[in-house]
């Protein structure tokens, strides 16, 4: 079982990346957006960039401390690192992209189902064969550590699922700690164990996807998890509960205690669509008509208003919703979570 | 009515230029009968020439492609300070007259020269010699090379030396499987463009080296000195590099547009300041 640490600071255009990050025999994915230092960091793990501060140690031993004055080059360093865009050398076959850190690997092009495509150069391969020669000459390295920056961002959207799902099975099977740098939230919870969202060169929040959505620390993690944010300001009533008068003038009700500036977070399934304001236990009732209707899956995504809300296809059904139709989206005050804005 | 105008004014433009850089070249094929032309080419000046500009060529362009490679490659790949100002004198003899290089090569490496009494405490004399014609050639061509090659090394995307790095290459690797065979294409174009300068050179070989038949009487140095003597030998070896000249432009564009489907190889990046 192995384990990657490190704990360090390098410095970029305008700012410092400043991560800790203890990963086992797991997938950790880095989620955050473009600038936040993502690349940054694998960059550093790989030996390609050189932290102003800190260490990073593979399986206990160091490759890298300030202090102790050690830094190992990138060739010493035992990483498999599947770069953006792969970074297929366009002139060698796949096979000799594979072979390309030592010795002949044709177990790792079966593996990967690439076998067939041996002979032939980068340029000929689809987006998804290139990232499989890209894992494959990855894990030729015999690495220690795998570092995956978006290796599903060259994907078309209907190989993207599958390359997941392949993805995902693959890391399970190789049991390395693994770090996959992604934009994407859904790529994230779909492959990685655990998620790390990286804003601005700091890790804002770590935590399984489910956490994440659950108990987002912040209106950012908060809109990239998927659920409603909405902004406003937040004073807690004489009852006990907490008021937020939202910018849009609507005023909403939570048990979260806040004060002044604050985000409000709804999950999309936590809201439910009526035609007309019912006697229900609901706190929060928002009365607008409906935006637009987006099939997922076997649910249907309705947007009312400034919400999202998440109903069956059968209930979508049942109530004949259209576009255009004024409904009441009700949510509960016990599921409006309020985090403040800083 | 205005349209028609300027299509006619850029039409005539154009055939007074074509006109004018074409009725030379083909003055220099019509003046003799091609066999006269070929039979020229038994003249002791002209074999002599060919040979003395042959070895000399050859040298200089090894010299230059050994040395200048490298050179590129480390400019190409590193940021530094001073790395500008670095590209800006590899540059300065592209605009030199080569006289001036002449001089230049005269004053460092001649026998009242900058390191003339080294080079005589050692007992080398290189003025007039077939070493200077050597160091004149290498110093016109070499830009021409070491700016292409510049160029060439930039071109090749640094994820790809990022990986193979971290595929557990050293630098020698990383060079010779990965940075070369990608700006081969480009090195190549820049070592025909530094080659064809370089045979070409007259100005400062015949300052720094002279013009000695057999000895440091270059090709080019051989129309000048058959200008007055044998109108014929001038022509014939005239003709001669309008066809070597034209041969390597065909082959580098051929070659070009077999590798990227586009038909200029020149691909001078901007590799001037950054």
């Amino acid at each position: 079982m192995g384990s990657a640490r490190l704990d360090i600071t390098v410095p970029v255009r305008g700012f410092d990346v400043e991560v800790a990050l203890g990963v086992g025999a797991e997938t950790v994915a880095l989620v955050g957006p473009s600038g936040a230092g993502k690349t940054t960091v694998l960059r550093a793990v790989a030996g390609l960039t050189r932290p102003s501060r800190g260490r990073i140690s593979s399986n206990g031993s160091l490759w890298f401390d300030s202090r102790g004055k050690v830094n190992l080059r990138p060739e010493q360093r035992a990483v498999g690192y599947v770069l953006q865009e792969y970074a297929l050398f366009p002139h060698l076959s796949v096979e000799k992209n594979v072979s390309f850190a030592g010795g002949k690997r044709r177990d790792l092009l079966e593996r990967l189902g690439i076998a067939g495509l041996a002979k032939a150069k980068p340029g000929e391969l689809s987006g998804g064969e290139r990232q499989r020669v890209a894992l494959a000459r990855a894990l030729a390295r015999r690495p220690e550590v795998l570092l995956l920056d978006e290796p599903m961002a060259a994907l078309d959207p209907h190989t993207r699922g599958r390359v997941r799902a392949e993805l995902r099975t693959l890391l399970r099977e190789l049991g390395l700690p693994a770090i996959l740098v992604t934009h994407d939230f859904v790529d994230a919870a779909a492959v990685a164990d655990r998620i790390a969202v990286l804003v601005d060169g700091r890790i804002v929040q770590t935590g399984t996807a489910e956490d994440l959505i659950a108990a987002p620390s912040s209106p950012f993690v908060a809109e990239l998890a998927g659920g409603n944010l909405l902004r406003g300001n937040a004073r807690v009533r004489v009852d006990g509960l907490t008021e937020v008068v939202l910018d849009s003038g609507l005023e909403i009700t939570s048990t979260d205690e806040a004060s002044g500036p604050v985000g409000v977070v709804v999950h999309p399934w936590e809201i439910s669509i009526s035609r007309a304001e019912t006697a229900d236990s609901a706190q929060n009732h928002v009365r607008a008509p409906i935006e637009s209707i987006v099939p997922v899956g076997n649910r249907r995504r309705v947007r009312v208003g400034p919400l999202t809300a998440e109903v069956t296809a059968a209930s979508a059904e049942r109530l004949g919703l259209k576009e255009g139709e004024v409904v009441v989206a009700a949510f509960k005050a016990t599921a409006t979570r309020l985090t403040p804005l800083a | 009515m205005s349209r028609i105008a300027f299509a006619a004014m850029t039409a005539v433009a154009a055939g007074v230029a074509f006109a004018f850089l074409l009725l030379p070249l083909v003055a220099i094929f019509l003046r003799v009968p091609l066999g006269d032309l070929l039979d020229q080419f038994g003249n002791q000046v002209f074999r002599d020439a060919l040979v003395v500009s042959l070895k000399t060529s050859l040298i200089a362009h090894v010299a230059v492609l050994l040395f200048g490679t490298p050179t590129a490659y480390l400019i190409a790949r590193k940021r530094f300070f001073g790395r500008g100002a670095l590209i800006t004198l590899i540059e300065l003899p592209l605009v030199l007259p080569p006289a001036v290089a002449g001089i230049a090569l005269l004053a460092a490496f001649g026998r009242l020269g900058l390191l003339g009494d080294e080079l005589d405490a050692l007992g080398i004399s290189i003025g007039f010699t077939q070493t200077a014609v050597i160091l004149a050639v290498a110093f016109v061509e070499s830009p021409f090379y070491v700016r292409g090659a510049i160029a060439s090394f930039e071109s090749v995307d640094p994820d790809l030396i990022a990986a193979a790095r971290t595929l557990g290459a050293g630098p020698w690797r990383v060079f010779g499987r990965v940075a070369l065979p990608l700006a081969a294409g480009g090195l190549g174009a820049a070592s025909a463009l530094a080659l064809a300068r370089g045979l070409g050179e007259f100005g400062a070989t015949i300052i720094f080296a002279g013009s000695l038949q057999g000895v440091t009487q270059t090709l080019p140095l051989a129309i000048y000195a058959q200008l007055e003597q044998d109108f014929d030998v001038a022509l014939a070896i005239s003709a001669l590099f309008v066809l070597v000249g034209a041969a390597i432009l065909v082959s580098l564009k051929v070659f070009a547009w077999a590798r990227h489907g586009s038909i200029s190889p020149f691909r001078f990046a901007a590799s001037t300041s950054r």
